[in-house]
Order: structure tokens, then sequence, then C-alpha cells
């Protein structure tokens, strides 16, 4: 991927492929172990011969909640906030924890397949980039 | 097997007062004092732990500049295990004929920890709405239900028998009790936890006097024996707070290895307890922590609550002051109070609260990121 192609705040979080976005996390080379965001070291053994890896994009929610109420700064406070759901996203290897959209908050259950999305959040600010997940749309034919 | 003895016990009550942090500890280490029987001159080694209440070894200037080596620990909520085990292993080592264990606490309202940086996290877990610990508290119970096929109105059935105890205790800060439905249909929170299944932030403080098992027979005739302290932090792959990843494999809790520890060291089976003090910092962790303590098995805990065998009339009562449900969480002071809560109710002082006739005791506190301190007492 080309530095240009990273928008600017998610620079070493997500990389973007030919098929959509990615998130980067760490491999250790010594334990097979992958973490998310990068790391310097592995917490799994503490090897320092960790390597960046770019995670599958999709995967199935793995645990999830709502967030009802504005989290504190640095949360980026829209004008008015509005519940968003929020989930563990197991991609195999890893789980992430990252907000969920394109559904009612309600209507989320375990297992739901989902893949990355990003962009800016439907009611925050335009100029900053998010990462979420959002409903793996049915597979045709 | 630890060879201590608590001789005293002394509590500041739990929850919103009009004054500092230094003097709830004052006024729990001189009840503690008074209790045991002892003075401040008396004490030969002191230990303790606050998180938002200054310097806790600035104490000697309120209790008296007697040259006492008093050392200061923190492990997030489970300062008070550790101060504990600093002032255990005092006695056990021969450093001191006589401890004082204090820990204290003055919170704001409000939840802990939104700095990203504080946690050795970038700004943008934060900004996405992340840092949020009662976010993590819905996703952990949410996922340990759908494991193990429990309803979530089991929460509700914690929370309402939390606020009972609280009622029945007087040092408790929530003391109105609360129907099942009430807790289970109020604002939800972060799902599926609604708003009255979360302790808050509270003030308070506790403190303990700890001797020789020799020289307590002395000072008093129903000493309590402290008979393990076991402290774990966790391995990799358990579900903490503040994590942007987690393993895809869970392991077992480093409550599971403290209180195996506990239990293993005190030559106790956890089918001995009489009573136990857990970590409930929103009803969903005492759910949990009853299975990691090995108190039951993962998914029975439908019938230890539903049958009301951990109620205070109960096979196995739990959390019997009401615990940080109705207490709320002086970090400092928490797991101390735990240990208070125990020792009176093994000595049968728990007024108002009492259970029959307890022999054997045990508790848990645990604290982010992923630290327990588990503990057995006898009397």
């Amino acid at each position: 991927m080309a530095a240009s192609d990273v928008l600017s705040n998610l620079t070493g979080l997500v990389a973007l492929e030919a098929d959509g976005p990615h998130l980067i996390g760490s491999r250790c080379a010594d334990c097979t172990t992958d973490t998310f965001p990068v790391q310097a070291s592995c917490p799994r053994c503490g090897s320092e011969a960790v390597d960046p890896v770019v995670l599958p994009a999709a995967g199935t929610i793995w645990t999830w909640t709502v967030q009802r109420f504005a989290p504190k700064p640095p949360f980026r406070t829209p004008t008015s906030f509005t519940p968003f759901a929020v989930a563990y996203v197991d991609l195999g290897t890893v789980r992430v924890e990252a907000r969920l959209a394109g559904r009612s908050v309600d209507d989320w259950k375990i297992a739901d397949a989902v893949r990355l999305v990003v962009g800016p959040l439907p009611d925050g600010d335009p100029d900053w980039q998010a990462f979420w997940f959002e409903p793996l749309p049915k597979e045709h034919g | 097997m630890m060879d201590v003895a608590i001789v005293g016990v002394g509590l500041h009550p739990f929850g919103r007062f009009p004054v500092a942090a230094r003097q709830m500890a004052t006024v729990a280490a001189r009840a503690a004092l008074a209790d045991a029987g002892l003075k401040w001159s008396d004490i030969g080694f002191a230990v303790g732990g606050t998180r938002d209440g200054g310097h806790a070894d600035a104490l000697v200037k309120d209790l008296g500049l007697t040259g006492v080596p008093f050392m200061t620990v923190y492990n997030g909520c489970a300062t008070g295990g550790s101060a504990l085990l600093s002032g255990a292993n005092a006695i056990a080592s021969g450093m001191a004929d006589t401890v004082m264990v204090v820990g204290f606490d003055k919170h704001e309202r409000g939840a802990f920890g939104t700095n990203p940086a504080e946690y050795g996290l970038e700004d943008w877990y934060g900004e996405m709405g992340m840092m949020v610990t009662t976010q993590f508290f819905g996703m952990k119970i949410q996922r340990y239900l759908a494991e193990h096929d429990l309803d979530p109105r089991l929460l509700a059935e914690i929370s309402a028998k939390a606020l009972r105890n609280g009622a029945r205790n007087p040092n408790a800060w929530r003391r109105n009790a609360m129907s099942v439905d009430d807790i289970a249909n109020a604002d939800m929170v972060n799902d599926p936890l609604t708003k009255y299944m979360f302790c808050s932030p509270s003030e308070g403080a506790a403190a303990l006097i700890l001797t020789s098992p020799e020289r307590a027979r002395a000072l008093r005739p129903d000493p309590v024996f402290l008979k393990s302290v076991e402290f774990r932090t966790r391995k990799y792959g358990t579900f903490e707070v503040f994590s942007p990843s987690l393993a895809s494999e869970i392991t077992p809790a480093a409550t599971e290895f403290a209180a195996r520890a506990a239990f293993e060291s005190a030559g106790v089976a956890p089918s001995e307890i009489d009573v136990a003090q857990v970590q409930d910092t929103e009803a969903g962790a005492e759910l949990m922590h009853l299975a990691e303590c090995g108190l039951c098995e993962h998914g029975e805990q439908a019938d230890l609550i539903m049958s009301g065998a951990l109620e205070i009339e109960g096979r196995l009562p739990v959390n019997t002051d009401g615990g940080c449900i109705a207490n709320g969480e002086p970090i400092g002071a928490s797991g101390l109070r735990q240990v208070i809560e125990c020792t009176l109710q093994l000595q049968g002082r728990a007024e108002g609260r009492q259970v029959n006739n307890p022999k054997t005791a045990f508790t848990q506190v645990y604290g982010a990121p992923g630290l327990s301190t588990c503990t057995v007492l006898t009397r």
C-alpha cells in the first residue's frame, strides 16, 4: 500500500488493500500470536520479534454491547449523542474491539458476520476518519 | 499455611462525606487499634494504600511520629489485597510483632480512567468511544451469559441481594432494598447491565491490626486467623478492560490461580467456606467470580442464586455487607472491607447481618488490568 492511500489519522492502524480496508496488527515470529494494534513486543511470550500483519477484513461478533451514554473526552462528541453498538469481532487469529454500524443497536447478536469499514462517523467530524464493522452483505450466486 | 492473626478491625463507613480521605483513614486506624486494645506506638510496621487520598504514609503525622516503618502500596482496585499481603509477610518473616494495614480513598463521581495514554493506548481508542469501563463490563458478561446459557435476569437478582444486605449493614452507603423487577427494568447503561447493577466510586477507609497467633490469643479471646493470602496477575488470553484486541482463545483469569493457591496454601477446600466476599464491581463480576474462585462450577450460578444459597441465611452467604454494589468502591479500602466483614462474621459481630456460626471465610479482590488477591480466614 502507498502512504498516500492511508487516511492520515488512521496511519498505522488501517491498510487499504485491493479488496478494501484491513486493520494492521502485529504477528509474533516466535509464537505466531496476533495482536491489534501494532505492538513493540508479544504480550504472550515477550518476544520482540514482531512484524506488522494485515488482518482479515471480515469476521464474526464474539461479544457486543450498546454504549447508551456519551463517553467522556477524548471521545469525539457529536453535537447530539446517539447510542452506538460496540463489539469484539473474531477475525480468526485475534479478536478486535470496534464500533458497529449499519443496523439498529438493538438488533446485534453473537456470531453475526461483519466486515471492516473506514470513513467519517455518520454523526461525527467529516475530516476525522474512524473504523467500524458493518453487517457482511449476503454473497450472491 | 500462613501464621498470622487479625486482632483488630476498624472501618470508616463507606459513602460520601465532607471530610478528607486522610481523616477517614485516621478514624479507621484508631478504631482498629481500640478494637485490638493497642496503641499506635505498639505498631512495628505499617502499610497502606490509596489512589486519590494523597500519600498513605503521610498518616504518620496524624497518628503520631513514632518512627515506625510505613510502606505505601498501590495495585488499583486490588490495593487492599497488596497491603494485606505486605503486612502479613511482615509478621510471617518476623520483621514485626504487630502490624497495621490501612486503605482509604475518596473518588470523584463517575468512572475511572478515560485518558488512553495512562493505559499505554493511543488517542483513537478514546476518540472512537471505547475508553469506557462499563462498556467492557457489558461485553464481558454478555459473552459469559451466552457461553454458559445463563439468564440476564440473574444480574438483577445479584444486585437485589447486594442492596438487601446493604440495608442490613449500618456502614453501607446504599441502604435501600430494591426489587428484582425495578433493577432489571431500570435504564440500560451497557447491555445487559442496567444502572442499578454497578457499584460507584465512593469514599471510606478500613484498617486491620495483625500479629502472631500466640500474641493474638493473649490480646483477645476471639482472634481470626489469616490462613493464606495469594496474589496473581493475569496470564495471556484473559478478558480485561481497555483491550483493543483479545486473544483468539480465552484462558483462566488471575482469580482462578489466586483462589486455587489460597485454598491449597490454607489447606481448606472451597466446599468448606461458610461465608465469602467477592469483587462485585458490577453484578456480572460477582456471577463470574463465584466460579473463578472455585465456589461453584461455571454455569452453576443460576442454581446457587435462585435457591437462595448466597443469602445471609443460605448455605454460602456472599457479599454479606452489601459488597461493592451497596458500599461503593473506595479502591484503597475496598479489599480490606471484605476482610473486615469476614472477620466480624467469624467473630459473631456482624450486627444485623450475622451468618449462623461461620468457621471459615474467603475473600477475593480483583483489579484492572487483571490482578487478584484471595484470602482464606478461620476463627
